[in-house]
């Protein structure tokens, strides 16, 4: 058990690693035809990782109900929305019956409530400017003041507000061009250097998957 | 910050949002900037019967954003003729997004399921999906979104694989989709890509921007709005002949008729159905700019809001920052006075 648990998925790590890292630089038909086929198996076995997702979340919400924990409401709401979400859509069918009640489900409940969701931050992010965006140092008035001009430069009001300054010399000072220097010149410096560093990362990362150093993927031993 | 004051902000935020939804006006231009264009002008330079390819990588937690974005690129794309694949790699629960815009828009241009379109839906693990996707569609997906077995779409019967067939790819990503997307997709495929993002996001891919490995970036609402005000525009296009040979005063019914003698479009009488057919217009600028404003889609509408939203916002670190600094004067009075 030992071996399958530990051994067993470290060798195969190891091997299809390996194997899809030399595919690279072999340009024949047999290669070629063996990067394809682990193209389509890679999706193949991600469907089994969503099915033990489904199973580990629908277990955590069963366990919460029975034991009665605190917010076992929420997860009672959850366990009824899975059970009338899949049993609609292995009844009536899915996306495909635009008058069933998957359907119905989906764009009347599940669309409108995600996008509500994510519109509250909204207000939080409007009681957080009011409350935490202070000018306390240098480094922190530089980031408000970028802020500040980046918000009004991304919508049509800022465009307007400094519009009168389209046709003379100041020009370069209008909301959405000084936005776009620092998007463009700041910001694209900045994130290039952190996206350098996030493939470096990822290679370092690959590298001590494939020779074991890294285990963690096989739940946290090592 | 106390409780009342709270309340006082997030009904004044409530307020901005609402109400220039409810009461709609004209005062601030969008005006489209270099980056939407971008992905504007690669889709006009495509010819009838290309393909492009429009990656829905998003769910409906960021819908209000990027859905409006769909529909306005979709708009562009079949008011051109261009054959559209689509996909959504980001979750399964983004599916019938792209069900309902596929099917909106394609019965909007009268375009045929399967012919001139084809929605494949979800598969996992990105990286492998987008790889497969340029060698082998029908290796990856079985079946499309309403369920049809893929050999039997013409679609993809002429398109078997991305690589060497498509002209175009625009990612509307709501997560981390747009990196793959350059590295496996369009760099491996050898077709120029776009994107849209979250207005959250768009800093994080200016960079490939700016490098060229995307041609256009749209970003959060804004961007949406200025594809809508473009569409819109090239909608008032093929009118403008139709326009110089009516007589004003003259109706939406008359025009509509003029526009059927001279085969206008069939998405530009629909276009011209969202005005009131007995509706009278003395100039044609005056029908012009009606059947404009008509013609913009969500986006638009919420611009209005989202300008005073972050208007306010700027208020509020005004304000905030003014509290602090007078709180430490008069700590440091204090302090002196101690």
């Amino acid at each position: 058990m030992v071996f399958l648990k530990k051994q067993f998925p470290m060798i195969i790590a190891f091997s299809v690693g390996i194997l899809m890292l030399i595919q690279f630089f072999i340009p024949s038909k047999a290669s070629q035809a063996f990067y394809e086929t682990m193209n389509l198996w890679i999706p193949v076995i991600g469907g089994f990782a969503l099915l033990l997702g489904i199973d580990s979340v629908v277990g955590t919400h069963i366990k919460k109900v029975q034991k009665l924990s605190s917010g076992y409401g929420y997860s009672l709401v959850f366990l009824i929305s899975f059970v009338a979400m899949s049993v609609s859509w292995i009844v009536w069918g899915g996306l495909e019956n635009t008058t069933g009640p998957f359907s119905w489900m989906f764009f009347n409940m599940f669309v409108p409530m995600g996008a509500t969701m994510f519109s509250i931050l909204a207000f939080y992010i409007a009681s957080a400017a009011y409350r935490s965006f202070r000018a306390r140092t240098p480094d922190a008035t530089v980031l408000l003041i970028s802020a500040v001009i980046v918000m009004l430069g991304r919508v049509p009001i800022g465009t307007w507000l400094t519009s009168s300054l389209t046709n003379t010399k100041l020009w370069w000072l209008q909301f959405p061009e000084v936005s776009g220097w620092l998007l463009n010149v700041l910001n694209a410096a900045g994130f290039r250097g952190i996206l350098l560093g996030v493939g470096l990362g990822i290679i370092a990362t690959s590298v001590r998957i494939i020779f074991g150093v890294e285990k963690t993927y096989m739940g946290g031993m090592e | 910050m106390t409780q009342r004051e709270r309340y006082i902000l997030y009904l004044l935020v409530a307020l901005l949002i609402f109400l220039p939804l409810i009461f709609t006006f004209n005062v601030f231009e969008n005006r489209p900037t270099p980056e939407v264009r971008g992905v504007y002008d690669t889709i006009n330079s495509l010819n009838p019967g290309d393909v492009m390819v429009l990656s829905m990588d998003f769910d409906p937690g960021s819908e209000p954003e990027l859905y409006p974005m769909a529909l306005a690129v979709l708009r562009h794309a079949f008011s051109k003729d261009i054959r559209v694949i689509g996909v959504g790699f980001f979750s399964p629960q983004g599916v019938g997004l792209g069900v309902s815009a596929f099917s909106t828009v394609g019965d909007e241009f009268g375009k045929v399921n399967g012919v001139d379109y084809v929605f494949l839906g979800y598969k996992p693990v990105l990286i492998a999906a987008i790889q497969a996707m340029n060698d082998n569609i029908k290796g990856l997906f079985q079946v499309d979104a309403w369920g049809r077995r893929v050999e039997e779409l013409k679609l993809l019967q002429d398109v078997p694989k991305l690589r060497n067939n498509v002209k175009y790819l625009v990612v509307l990503a709501a997560g981390e989709t747009v990196r793959p997307w350059v590295a496996f997709g369009s760099a491996k495929g050898g077709y120029p890509m776009g994107a849209g993002c979250t207005a959250v996001s768009f800093a994080d891919y200016f960079s490939f921007y700016q490098s060229g490995q995307l041609n256009g970036l749209m970003g959060g609402l804004k961007a949406a709005a200025e594809y809508e005000v473009m569409v819109a525009d090239d909608y008032l296009k093929n009118l403008s002949g139709i326009l110089e040979k009516s007589n004003s005063p003259f109706t939406v019914e008359e025009i509509k008729e003029l526009m059927v003698k001279e085969g206008a479009p069939k998405y530009i009488l629909q276009a011209l159905s969202k005005l009131p057919s007995d509706r009278k217009f003395n100039t044609a600028q005056e029908f012009s700019a009606a059947f404009f404003n008509a013609n913009l889609g969500a986006a638009s509408a919420g611009m209005n809001s989202q300008s005073f939203v972050h208007a306010i916002l700027t208020v509020f670190i005004i304000m905030g920052n003014i509290a602090y600094f007078r709180s430490r004067k008069k700590k440091r009075a204090g302090g002196t006075s101690a």
